[in-house]
């Protein structure tokens, strides 16, 4: 269970000076899929960062299954797996050895066959062994998923994983999602498609200026998501 | 899921390793660059030479004034070209003006002016071609002067070489030649290694951490369980085998380069040209070399991925690397300084210390400074250790991960947040601003009466430079332990000033009776006629106000002030205990009080942290200095 209490994070603005990109979030999100909707600076990618132990709160208390994220961020990175447009992967390495890297550094005892496995749910079997820099941008996208799932972590942050991506390579990534899901995991998905929202999510959270805008399931915003999240967005 | 905690550094080693070795410009960089650049090099600047030595190149022209016989037939080696009446009066002329048109006039390098007893070498050094004029002139005087003394020796009957010649000098060159290019090397090669050290981690350090920035893998890699420290050792192991390669490669490239010079060279019937020229120094110095290398290498590789990790791009982090290259080349370049000898006051110096080691060892592996060795090695490891203290905990500040997200600015210049007080390299800054202004502001005031001539650069090198910063850094004055003192405070400081004096006086003795008494004369004898100008122009109270007040307020606001809280924010108090009694010593620029002013600076640090405020080491600043003039003065 991950527990955000009063969370805020500045940043300054040469035009408006210090800006709360986070402001005051309290939460708290079990295991399932949790998206994260919003405009652009609206503060998803900052939580996710301050979730993800790379920036710190400037107030305010986190926790993940009763770790201080902000106290002992070692130990949450341990439990996390995370991915989003800004993280990419070492270009003239291989998928595997950046798999077998990953491995270590998790202290994983079976990497080959968590890496066998890890290939299968992804389709990436047949480019394992070519380098990165000569993958497809859609491949190295669903090498990332892969890496980021390796050492089956408990809390999964995904980072708008299928901007950029085309349409197949798009769907592949939706369903990766998917198969990502188990018990006991928590994935946190900030994008802007209300279609992957309606196929993924369990619950939504809609963010506005670094609050909540929002905060029920996807289905109690009706039919309409795209034209209900919008409101949400200009008129909370 | 178990992390392995304690190899954490090695994954990341063996990733970098890896990715750095299929990196084809860095492998050009650091080891195909250098294995080519000294052949080609060479084969350029033989063809220069044979180009330059086919090329026939006419003698300097110059005119002769005033003389036409025995001197004009000695000259060799020069074109004597004959000139007019008006042009001859104008070179010979008191006009210089009109002396160097004339010179310009007639394309001549100089004009030789002969009057009676008296030659005149009339250069126009603005010609390239005047400084090969005077050799030949001396030359040429010399036979000339000659020939009229034999001449005149002859016409009273002496025998000329008799008189002239009572003694004929003969060199021998007793060394093998071997040995004789040794010791010439001796004074480039250690800056060689330490350039070559410093530009083969430059590359690695800005793609192991600006590069990964640039790439976006960075922030995958601080999402991960490896500790900080751990991932910033595994990136410095990478530099150093990077580092180490180029050096190697370097040499070896130099070394083949040179022995097949040398091969050609013998073959040309000239000796002392072998692989032996390197080699014979022998193992245990080679391996002093590596010895001494290794901690440089360290501190200079740790440096560069700092300087790395701070800037937000990679052509920013080459911008901030540039200077490191420079001040590492100046310090060591010291090492070329003829007669520069090993001490311990230059041991402690980073790079320099090592540089002139390895000279000396170079020179003379027989007479290799093993104890000065042992020294540098202790030094350059406590500064690598420190340096790479400073540098992991960098990576665990936010600007330094997120720089163009969460920079706020600096000082006055600050847009938003808390300043959180000096950094380390405004410490090192302040500390460089004063050594500098001590070193070369104070010969402005060298015919200033006795009181301005020590207090003056006191105030504008010590205490300015610390007030401009605080007001520059919009510090608190707590930030910087300017705060005002307790009164109890007051009362510690001065119980503590008779240890303080006691030990000083005590290790200070210690350290100069093992120093000879003709180096200490000068400085004593400097010391006495500033006091006796302090004493003649103000009494007692003018001494204590020159030697004992104004340094204890100028020293203390610099040193227990901003250099102290500066890092005491990177270094933790323990460090910056340490390195501000250093740096406090190493700014009065005296070896010979070294020692004990670090001692001083030591207690007077523990003093400032112990009570939040530097007035209590004013005092004891102010009391030690005072007892010790006030014993001068008495002894008088």
């Amino acid at each position: 269970m991950l527990i955000l209490d009063g969370l805020v994070k500045s940043f300054y603005d040469p035009g408006r000076g210090p800006v709360p990109a986070v402001d005051g979030l309290t939460l708290t999100l079990e295991p399932g899929v949790t998206a994260l909707m919003g405009a652009n600076g609206a503060g998803k990618s900052t939580l996710l960062r301050l979730i993800t132990t790379l920036l710190v709160p400037d107030v305010g208390r986190l926790s993940f299954d009763g770790i201080d994220v902000v106290a002992d961020p070692e130990a949450l990175r341990r439990r996390l797996g995370y991915l989003s447009t800004t993280t990419r992967l070492t270009p003239r390495q291989t998928a595997r050895e950046v798999m077998l890297h990953l491995g270590a550094l998790y202290g994983l005892t079976d990497i080959p066959a968590r890496i066998a496995a890890v290939a299968e749910a992804f389709a990436i079997g047949r480019i394992l062994d070519q380098r990165l820099d000569g993958l497809s941008t859609g491949e190295r996208q669903r090498v990332n998923l892969a890496r980021t799932l390796l050492a089956d972590p408990d809390l999964v942050v995904l980072d708008e994983p299928a901007t950029g991506l085309d349409l197949v390579a798009a769907e592949h990534v939706r369903t990766a999602v998917a198969t990502a899901r188990r018990p006991g995991r928590l994935i946190l998905l900030a994008t802007h498609d209300p279609d992957e929202v309606t196929a993924l999510a369990d619950r939504l959270i809609v963010l506005r200026r670094g609050r909540v805008a929002f905060d029920g399931t996807p289905a109690a915003l009706g039919a309409d998501l795209r034209a209900r999240v919008l409101e949400c967005i200009h008129d909370a | 899921m178990t992390p392995d905690r304690r190899g954490g550094w090695r994954a990341v080693f063996r990733t970098d390793l890896r990715e750095v070795l299929r990196d084809r410009r860095t492998l050009f960089i650091n080891l195909v660059l250098p294995a080519l650049l000294y052949p080609l090099l060479t084969l350029v600047l033989v063809q220069v030479s044979q180009i330059a030595a086919a090329t026939p190149r006419p003698p300097p022209r110059v005119a002769l004034v005033g003389e036409d016989g025995d001197l004009q037939r000695a000259i060799t080696g020069l074109t004597l070209v004959p000139v007019g009446p008006s042009e001859a009066e104008a070179l010979r002329g008191t006009d210089k003006p009109a002396a160097l048109a004339a010179l310009r006039r007639l394309d001549l390098a100089a004009a030789l002016v002969v009057d009676e007893t008296r030659l005149t070498i009339r250069r126009d050094e603005a010609n390239a071609r005047a400084d090969q004029v005077d050799g030949r002139v001396e030359s040429a005087v010399r036979a000339w002067t000659r020939t009229r003394s034999e001449r005149a020796l002859a016409g009273s009957g002496l025998d000329p070489k008799a008189v002239l010649d009572p003694v004929t000098v003969v060199r021998q060159g007793l060394a093998p030649p071997v040995e004789t290019i040794r010791t010439r090397l001796a004074g480039l090669l250690p800056l060689l290694l330490v350039i070559l050290a410093v530009s083969g981690a430059m590359y690695p350090a800005v793609d192991l951490l600006a590069g990964e920035r640039e790439r976006g893998t960075l922030e995958t890699l601080l999402s991960l369980p490896v500790r900080r420290r751990d991932l910033f050792i595994g990136k410095l192991l990478v530099v150093l085998v990077a580092a180490l390669a180029a050096v190697l490669a370097n040499l070896l490239s130099l070394g083949l380069t040179a022995g097949l010079v040398g091969l050609q060279v013998a073959a040309g019937g000239m000796e002392g040209f072998d692989a032996r020229t390197l080699a014979g120094v022998g193992l245990p110095t080679l391996g002093l070399c590596l010895l001494l290398l290794l901690p440089l290498v360290v501190t200079v590789g740790a440096v560069a991925l700092a300087l790395s990790a701070v800037a937000a791009s990679a052509k920013e982090a080459q911008n901030h690397l540039a200077p490191l290259l420079l001040v590492v080349t100046m310090l060591g370049g010291a090492a070329a300084i003829p007669d520069l000898r090993p001490g311990p006051a230059l041991d402690l110096l980073p790079v320099t210390g090592a540089t002139v080691v390895l000279r000396t060892a170079l020179e003379d592996p027989s007479r290799t400074p093993w104890g000065d060795a042992a020294l540098v090695l202790a030094a350059s490891v406590a500064t690598a250790a420190t340096v790479v203290a400073w540098a992991v905990r960098l990576l665990e500040r936010e600007d330094i991960r997120f720089p163009g997200l969460v920079r706020a600015g600096w000082g006055r210049w600050r847009r938003w947040g808390v300043n959180p007080g000096p950094g380390a390299l405004e410490a090192l800054g302040l500390v460089a601003v004063a050594a500098a202004g001590m070193t070369l502001g104070a010969g402005l005031f060298i015919h200033a009466p006795p009181a301005a001539l020590v207090m003056a650069p006191l105030m504008l090198f010590v205490a300015l430079p610390a007030l401009g910063h605080a007001w520059l850094g919009a510090y608190r004055p707590a930030q910087l332990y300017w705060s005002l003192p307790r009164g109890r405070d007051l009362g510690l400081a001065a119980l503590l000033a008779v240890p303080a004096i006691g030990l000083t006086v005590a290790v200070g003795s210690l350290q100069q009776a093992a120093v000879d008494p003709q180096l200490l004369k000068p400085i004593e004898e400097q010391m006495q006629r500033i006091l006796g100008g302090l004493h003649a122009t103000g009494g007692l109270p003018l001494v204590l106000l020159a030697a004992a007040v104004t340094p204890a307020i100028c020293e203390e606001l610099l040193c227990r002030g901003p250099v102290l809280a500066g890092l005491r924010r990177a270094l933790g108090p323990t460090g910056a205990v340490i390195i501000s009694a250093l740096l406090f010593a190493a700014l009065h620029q005296s070896p010979f009080r070294f020692v004990p002013q670090a001692l001083l600076g030591v207690m007077l640090a523990v003093l400032t942290l112990r009570t939040g405020s530097v007035v209590p080491a004013m005092v004891v600043h102010a009391l030690h200095n005072g007892a010790l003039v006030v014993a001068e003065s008495l002894s008088r």
